[in-house]
């Protein structure tokens, strides 16, 4: 789909905040943007962490949870 | 099961700066340098009197450690000590073992035993770990279950996003949301942590 008002980092960053609640009307109006759009998704991952952040998230909890 | 430390009594602990900074220590460091422990190869014993060796070693300093002008940080004062015996106690432990006469002696004179440096990496690397561990454990207290098996099954066992939204029965796009949003929370607990160490 094309990109349209709700592709915004300030958008986003709704579903990220530790003190959104899932249930709220506009955590929803964004997650249901996101459900539909494959920009977004992957922007999602982009403003959580960078690549390194999550490579090492990878690698840590892959070894704690081995042992 | 990881023993207790042996000084956690309330009068010690009620004289220290940071009462949660202790807790949080206790239950990070007891299970790390037991880990430690047994990745060095020592036996699940072996490792609990490697874990009581540790906090016995902090109790006894913690007083002079409180006299102190200059005593800095608890947390970074605590790294300190545990790493410190901890390498010690391996150290020693290396040391004896390739000197005690037991039939595979010979064999294992041909291990290269590691310096303290290294050692001392492996503890920073397992402390990491543990760090991480003990987020991850908030941070799933403190979402739901499909947010943070989004997570964990995609980021950690390395499952397909599809696969997993028909696993959870949840939408790819939530799938994409719980990850990130898992991710953005393990960050910044990870982040607390190293500013006030």
């Amino acid at each position: 789909m094309k990109p349209d008002s709700q592709c915004s980092d300030d958008q986003l960053r709704i579903l990220l905040q530790s003190d959104s609640g899932e249930d709220s009307a506009e955590f929803r109006s964004v997650a249901t943007h996101v459900d539909r759009c494959d920009t977004c998704q992957n922007r999602l991952g982009e403003l959580a962490a960078e690549d390194e952040e999550w490579d090492e998230a990878h690698e840590m909890l892959v070894a704690v949870s081995e042992i | 099961m990881i023993p207790s430390p042996p000084e956690t009594r309330a009068s010690l602990i009620l004289r220290l700066p940071d009462v949660a900074a202790w807790d949080e220590v206790v239950s990070i460091y007891g299970p790390l340098v037991y880990r430690m422990g047994l990745r060095q190869g020592l036996q699940a014993a072996d490792a609990d009197d490697l874990v009581q060796e540790v906090f016995t070693a902090v109790a006894r300093s913690v007083g002079d450690w409180l006299e102190r002008s200059d005593r800095g940080k608890f947390r970074a004062w605590l790294l300190r000590i545990a790493r410190n015996t901890a390498v010690n106690f391996l150290t020693r432990r290396r040391h004896r073992s390739l000197g005690d006469g037991s039939d595979d002696a010979l064999n294992r004179l041909a291990d290269i035993p590691a310096p303290d440096s290294e050692l001392s990496g492996e503890f920073d690397l397992e402390y990491r770990r543990e760090v991480f561990r003990w987020a991850a454990d908030q941070v799933e207290e403190a979402v739901s279950h499909n947010t943070w098996q989004a997570f964990w099954l995609t980021h950690v066992d390395g499952r397909l996003i599809a696969e997993v939204a028909e696993h959870l029965g949840i939408s790819t796009g939530n799938v994409y949301i719980g990850r990130s949003r898992v991710m953005s929370r393990l960050k910044e607990l990870m982040k607390q942590f190293e500013e006030v160490e």
